[in-house]
């Protein structure tokens, strides 16, 4: 059984607009315009127990409403949704205490409080038994390196400290599904880093299934073999990240760099050329002839190396957004 | 271990309080301040006369000696902090957890209490000190205190009910702080707040027997007061309940209706 099965959910927002200035504001309480609009449009995936999926999607895609719904916060406009074979927003007691839900820009940990009391609320509320929660803080706090932080204030800490003390908070009752909403939003390079390390050993350790939104595409990179891209609400791609530039790349990049300078040499006949320096020429060619290319130009020049490379997967990505092609893996 | 675990919360909660001192000690003001007015602006008003709307000087003073003890330990204020979280979305982190929200913010107001209390009482004692020879301790019989007791325990609920569903207005108006400030003047004049609802205009007191707001400090206080008595009492405690029920109700609904219309607005 998948953890989570979602099928042609769609969520429609209603909000009203407000004419700009004070006598728009004013016709506002009399006559409501209202604007409706599709955040989820029919988006359909499974995820099987202990995958690390990525949902990337530019800003207003549906990741987060998609987010929402699945941990309960939201009701659908229709769809089917199970996660661990319960219908979310019915909310039940016995779902939450198995999923955990952590949004990047809103903390549940007690601003004035040490973490560690907010450790013990959530030991509380999820009922955990004293003897599992100590084991679990335990080897939270050992895989973290945060034992030093659970004593200070929360508003003393850092942002990322704060983040790894939120993700304590979240995974203390052991759940089997973790919904991430931008988890290393706003932290600097080194705490991303860590965080990351912490959720893919984490992952790995227990298979906790874990569904992840994230602008940032190391994220993603570092974390999921898969992706759901989402886009306008629909999803655009959904399958291996490796297989996506294969798939969406139908160009390789080749650079050259020659043992004495080219000076003015055409290379035109090879591909477009993105960048030229004195020695060196970077072609971007059709996949199916760069080998060819480059054997035609090792013969020909005086090479000193040459590298075949894909293009980036963030560029691959960014076109995708742009273009809004549809498509899942075959 | 239903026990416990409630404890242990409340426990959390208070520590949370105890960083909100000054805080503490605003809102003790705020809840205070109203009735030591009205005390001086009464024994002017009595100069003139012996009774007023059927209560002598030391019973109006004993009236809001007593009111400010109400309206500092069992005057819950998580309507703003209900409404703020809301407004910014950190609803959604309570929606997700297996804890009812409105037992979590009885238990964080419980605590505010006990702050609140604990911070008033020298301020309380040095006021009836001031006023000792003003007013009089109630001559109650132990079922008079027991009455009197279970009427504040009924308003304590009350209004946590009242105050939640303020606080919930906001899944519907974005912002509740008109409403809060409306309900606030509603509650100050039908409450008996502002002046015992017997020197209100009969319209007044008509209109408040509708509404339930008398029983928040004016019920318990005619008991305090000896002013009702027998059948009085039990009337008054089971209409103070069956309102009790009534928003408790309302509660439940209003909140599940707000929880389905909240669009988890700030993203």
């Amino acid at each position: 059984m998948p953890a989570i099965s979602v099928h042609h959910l769609r969520k429609i927002y209603r909000t009203h607009v407000k004419e700009p200035g004070l006598w728009g504001s004013v016709k506002g309480l009399v006559r409501r315009h209202y604007l409706t609009k599709e955040a989820v449009a029919d988006i359909s995936f499974e995820i099987q127990p202990g995958e690390f999926v990525g949902f990337l999607g530019p800003n207003g895609a549906g990741k987060t409403t998609t987010l929402k719904i699945l941990s309960g916060v939201l009701h659908p406009t229709s769809g089917e949704v199970r996660v661990l074979g319960h219908i979310p927003w019915k909310r039940e007691p016995a779902f939450q205490r198995q999923m955990s839900l952590v949004m990047g820009q809103k903390n549940q940990l007690w601003w004035d409080l040490p973490a560690y009391e907010s450790f013990v609320l959530n030991r509380e509320i999820y009922e955990v038994p004293p003897k599992q929660f100590h084991a679990k803080l335990e080897e939270l706090v050992e895989l973290f390196g945060v034992r030093d932080l659970l004593h200070v204030q929360v508003r003393k800490l850092s942002l990322g400290e704060r983040m790894k003390c939120e993700l304590i908070a979240s995974l203390l009752h052991s759940p089997l599904v973790l919904f991430l909403d931008e988890p290393t939003i706003g932290l600097d390079v080194v705490s991303q880093k860590r965080i990351r390390e912490f959720l893919k050993e984490y992952n790995r350790r227990t298979h906790i299934t874990i569904l992840l939104t994230s602008h940032y595409m190391e994220d993603v990179k570092e974390l999921c073999e898969r992706v759901i891209i989402i886009n306008f609400g629909r999803i655009v791609y959904d399958g291996a990240l490796a297989h996506l530039v294969e798939r969406y790349a139908d160009q390789k990049r080749l650079t050259i760099t020659f043992a004495e300078a080219i000076n003015h040499q055409d290379f035109s006949r090879f591909g477009k050329e993105l960048a030229r320096s004195e020695f060196s020429v970077t072609i971007e060619t059709p996949r199916a002839a760069a080998t060819h290319v480059a054997s035609e130009i090792l013969r020909t020049y005086n090479v000193a190396d040459i590298a075949i490379e894909e293009v980036e997967a963030e560029e691959v990505i960014r076109e995708i957004f742009a273009s809004g092609e549809a498509g899942t893996e075959p | 271990m239903r026990l416990r675990k409630y404890a242990t919360i409340l426990n959390i909660c208070w520590q949370d309080v105890l960083q909100y001192r000054g805080n503490a000690m605003g809102w003790t003001l705020f809840d205070v301040l109203p009735s030591l007015t009205m005390i001086l602006v009464w024994m002017a008003a009595y100069r003139t006369r012996d009774h007023i709307g059927g209560l002598n000087l030391q019973e109006m003073v004993t009236y809001y000696l007593a009111m400010t003890l109400l309206a500092v330990c069992i005057t819950p204020h998580g309507e703003w902090d209900i409404s703020m979280s809301i407004r910014q979305g950190l609803i959604s982190q309570h929606l997700v957890r297996p804890i009812d929200y409105f037992l979590l913010q009885s238990l964080q107001q419980t605590a505010w209490q006990i702050m609140k209390g604990g911070l008033f009482l020298p301020g309380f004692a040095l006021i009836a000190f001031l006023f000792r020879d003003f007013a009089q301790f109630p001559s109650l019989t132990v079922g008079g205190w027991l009455a009197f007791a279970l009427s504040c325990g009924l308003t304590y609920l009350l209004f946590l009910e009242l105050k939640f569903l303020l606080g919930i207005s906001a899944f519907w108006v974005g912002s509740a702080g008109g409403f809060i400030e409306v309900w606030y003047m509603l509650m100050l004049v039908f409450s008996g707040q502002f002046v015992p609802l017997t020197v209100m205009p009969d319209v007044i007191q008509r209109l408040g027997e509708f509404l339930p707001f008398r029983y928040l400090y004016y019920f318990p206080l005619m008991i305090l007061l000896g002013k009702a008595a027998g059948d009085a009492v039990l009337r008054g405690l089971l209409t103070q309940a069956v309102w009790v029920g009534t928003m408790f109700i309302a509660v439940r609904l209003t909140w599940r209706a707000g929880v389905r219309a909240y669009e988890g607005f700030g993203g």
